[in-house]
């Protein structure tokens, strides 16, 4: 068991390193309890990808936003939506498709006691 | 191999994983028995894909089922049936087969969804490269296990899913005609603790007396997390409860969906409030001191994405729909028979029920209207028969045999940490009633902010006393709720009570009030056990939606602190703090400046006894209310927290309860405690000007993760004894009124009997 696993470390090791294993990100960019609750979808919203070099597309009038070919890893996401202040969260990019959905209600803690 | 295709196969088990996991690197190498080889599996190896929440879900796409798997329904409970996609393909996707334990239901369902109609009444996505498909208020008659197959296809491909459901029987006993249903908000056991030494005291390590709720029957361990998040919030905390089904924060009685753009149209589950009153008749009802439209009551009663939809929340209660208003009647027909109006309704929040320039709003509650389409909710109230009151002696005389709408004043103060959404904490209300002081302050102190008259309107009274000398107690708004409830259906009623500020003082540290909420709680909680409980067919329950991270640390002993002539630590005698920005940069500069040596820069340290020195507390309750006669008797419990912005302690109760942080959540309020310990926060800040409370600050102390005592009485008390999820509950209480009394008699997990026809068939109306 030990010298399997010792080969999958090596093997996990050479896939981190090898850009041809990448995935792609997909999500949609929303604030669940604006408007009241009724909620709001951000529409071009710039969200950056903190990859090497970083990069940034901006959401659709769904919020969508989409990157192809991220190399597998850990990365830090920021989202500058209009006349919002910028979000920072984190997301695990796998290989295949890695569902994002980026809820402001999720990712921002509440500052009034009544919002918990 | 093996330990990779576990993985792969069902849930995955991670949850969130940060940056400096990954930075940690490879598994680590251990021995044969060890099993933390599967927890270090980095997950950038695993299928199926990681989402932002790990879900149950087909690769590439993301295909679904809602209600989630494993969640625990009940006979005949109703619950939408959704199947979604998240990632568009090129083309419209298309429903290829869905079946329930093998039986192929994909035309009914097509069908059922065609009958409902597109749009908002069956989830359908803006996006039509999404595939989404709600039918709504389906239910599985008999009790069993299902398996829901669902499979789509993308694009040429076909993609597949499977969601497993444990359905309880249930089938009602003549041995629990009633419930009560206590929630303690964030009343952890830390909290169930303090107030046992407030409330009863200790003598050479015993105490002097038990508590209603140590004295309960039964006692269980519950699981707080919620759909999406080790910490929970409010709303699934409670809604978790009355459903079986784990949600997501912020969401009230549903799951996500792909349809993000609307927050009603969410796939949604009957709550055990509905569910009784629908198929049995039962009378229900929700009594808490929070605003009526927050997450907790709203949990028995709404259901929406969003808790923060308050207006639509309001007129579910009332199960009042109407076109142009904040809940809509077009598109939501199978919310409208989903939802149940409750016969009794008592707590805060006015500005949720009352229109724009209400008068009563304004004069009255001292609050503007949340509405902004004209609804008046007391007059539709009135107009469905319901009594409306607010304050105790109307609530007192309404009659029993109709419906009751109650909605009191909150704490109205200016500066108070509360506001006036929610009933003032009961410290407060002893004081306006003169049967407690504040550090020896009484309601004539201006530093308590009783005289002062209402900062809007004096139609509650000319003086913020006299307003909420007329708020009812917690055992007076129970004793009301079960007169009505027992005239409206002797032969069966639920009810909710929460006590909510257990939670809303927690957050702004105010703990010497949280803790005289538990004794509030803990008082109606005794009027039910030996009043209405004595029937033998009450069953109680006790329990928390979640805790906070608060725990007792020690004590002090105030006259020490006060700076009484002779005292031993003067006040001000530890550090004072400024605060400066720089104009140019905003660059914040905090100096805090050591009153004495360096060696000794904070006499007030010395207040503290902790661990060893412990010394029993001294609390007085000379007019036997059930509550101390002051928070700070000659030696006080201190309590103090894991989670927090900075803030300044003094350890001396607060006149006025006050928000803990300044202008930022890294800096302490300047009005609070000025002369305290400075206690600097683990709370997120975000450096954003202008520097604001209100821009990415956390300026409150937050929930934590910890399970909750639960605390069960009456028939089928057994069955809450163990450590299980929040969702299990409910089955639990559907066994109980279904008259088991054991945990060993619940049922052995068959596949259930399904009718496909059956299952698919439109509801009756």
């Amino acid at each position: 068991m030990k010298y399997s696993i010792g080969i999958i470390s090596l093997g996990m090791l050479a896939l981190v390193q090898n850009p041809a294993s990448a995935g792609t990100i997909y999500g949609r960019v929303f604030d669940t309890l604006r408007n009241s609750g009724r909620g709001e979808i951000l529409a071009n919203a710039k969200v950056t990808l903190r990859t090497s070099p970083q990069q940034t597309v901006t959401t659709d009038a769904y919020g969508q936003y989409r990157f192809e070919n991220v190399p597998e890893g850990a990365y830090l996401i920021l989202i500058q939506a209009p006349k919002r202040d910028e979000v920072v969260t984190r997301l695990v990019v796998r290989k295949g498709v890695t569902i994002a959905n980026l809820d402001f209600s999720k990712i921002l803690a509440p500052d009034e006691d009544d919002e918990y | 191999m093996k330990k990779f295709e576990r993985l792969h196969k069902g849930i995955a088990v991670a949850t969130t994983i940060g940056l400096g996991y990954l930075l940690m690197g490879l598994p680590a190498f251990a021995g044969a028995d060890d099993d933390t080889k599967q927890s270090n599996i980095p997950p950038v190896l695993g299928t199926p894909p990681f989402s932002d929440n790990p879900t149950n879900a087909s690769p590439t796409v993301g295909l679904r089922i809602f209600p989630p798997t494993y969640t625990q329904l009940i006979e005949n409970q109703r619950f939408d049936l959704r199947i979604e996609t998240q990632v568009p393909g090129a083309t419209a996707p298309v429903l290829k087969s869905l079946k329930i334990n093998g039986a192929e239901i994909r035309d009914a369902f097509n069908k059922m969804i065609e009958q409902q109609g597109t749009g908002l009444e069956s989830g359908t996505p803006a996006l039509s490269t999404l595939y989404g498909a709600t039918a709504r208020n389906r239910t599985f008659k008999k009790a069993g296990k299902y398996t829901v197959e669902a499979v789509v296809n993308v694009d040429g491909t076909d993609y597949t899913i499977r969601n497993v459901y444990s359905v309880a029987q249930f089938s009602l006993s003549p041995k629990v005609k009633h419930v009560v249903f206590f929630l303690g908000d964030a009343m952890g056991l830390p909290i169930r603790t303090a107030a046992r030494i407030y409330g009863k005291g200790i003598f050479e390590g015993h105490a002097k007396g038990r508590l209603n709720m140590d004295k309960m029957s039964t006692y269980g361990l519950v699981s707080t997390s919620s759909f999406d998040s080790v910490i929970t919030d409010s709303a699934p905390g409670m809604a978790s409860y009355v459903t079986g089904m784990k949600q997501p924060n912020n969401a009230l009685n549903v799951s996500v969906d792909n349809t993000p753009e609307n927050t009603l149209d969410n796939p949604r589950i009957e709550t055990l409030w509905e569910y009784l009153k629908r198929r049995q008749g039962w009378a229900i009802g929700a009594v808490t001191d929070a605003y009526l439209t927050d997450a907790t009551p709203a949990g028995v009663a709404a259901h929406t994405r969003a808790r923060s939809n308050r207006t639509a929340i309001a007129q579910q209660f009332l199960d009042y729909y109407q076109d142009g208003t904040a809940q809509p009647s077009s598109g939501y027909k199978a919310l409208k028979n989903l939802t149940q109006p409750l016969d009794v309704i008592l707590g805060g929040g006015a500005r949720d029920w009352l229109p724009k320039d209400d008068k009563t709003l304004s004069d009255f509650y001292q609050q503007s209207s949340n509405r902004t389409d004209g609804l008046n909710l007391f007059d539709v109230a009135s107009k469905q028969g319901y009594t409306v009151v607010r304050d105790k002696d109307k609530l007192a005389s309404a009659p029993a045999n109709k419906p009751l709408l109650g909605i009191f004043v909150g704490d109205f103060r200016p500066v108070s940490a509360l506001n006036a959404d929610n009933i003032p904490g009961v410290l407060d209300r002893l004081v306006a009633r003169g049967q407690a002081t504040i550090g020896g302050k009484n309601a004539s102190d201006p530093a308590l902010g009783m005289g002062a008259q209402p900062p809007v309107g004096t139609e509650c009274g000319s003086t913020t006393q006299a307003c909420f000398q007329k708020v009812p107690f917690k055992q007076e708004m129970v004793q009301k709720a079960i007169e009505v409830l027992n005239a409206r259906n002797p032969e069966g009623w639920i009810l909710l009570v929460e006590q909510s500020q257990t939670d809303k003082l927690a957050h702004p540290l105010e703990y010497e009030r949280v803790v005289y909420e538990a004794l509030e709680l803990d008082q109606a909680l005794g009027f039910v056990l030996n009043g209405q409980a004595k029937d033998g067919k009450t069953l109680t329950v006790v329990t928390a939606d979640h805790a906070q991270p608060e725990t007792i640390i020690g004590i002090t002993i105030p006259s020490a602190i006060s700076g009484s002539q002779g005292s031993p630590i003067a006040p001000g005698g530890c550090f004072s703090n400024s605060l400066s920005a720089d104009a140019s940069s905003g660059s914040l500069t905090l100096s805090i400046t050591g009153a004495k040596k360096a060696t000794s820069p904070c006499s007030l340290q010395n207040a503290i006894g902790t661990f060893n020195d412990g010394t029993f507390p001294t609390y007085v309750d000379s007019d036997k209310n059930g509550f101390p006669d002051d928070p700070d008797p000659t030696v006080k419990l201190i309590l103090d927290d894991g989670g927090r912005p900075t803030y300044s302690q003094d350890y001396l109760t607060n006149s006025i309860p006050l928000d803990p942080s300044g202008s930022t959540a890294a800096t302490p309020n300047p009005s609070r405690d000025p002369q305290g310990i400075l206690l600097t926060g683990n709370m997120p800040i975000a450096d954003i000007p202008p520097i604001s409370k209100n821009n990415g600050n956390t300026g409150v102390a937050p929930h934590s993760g910890d399970d909750v005592v639960l605390s069960a009485s009456g028939p089928g008390n057994n069955l809450f004894g163990g450590t299980f999820e929040n969702s299990d509950t409910f089955e639990r209480l559907a066994a109980a009124l279904s008259g088991r009394g054991n945990r060993e008699e619940r049922e052995e997990e068959r596949p259930g009997l399904i009718s496909p026809k059956e299952f698919m068939e439109p509801e009756k109306p």
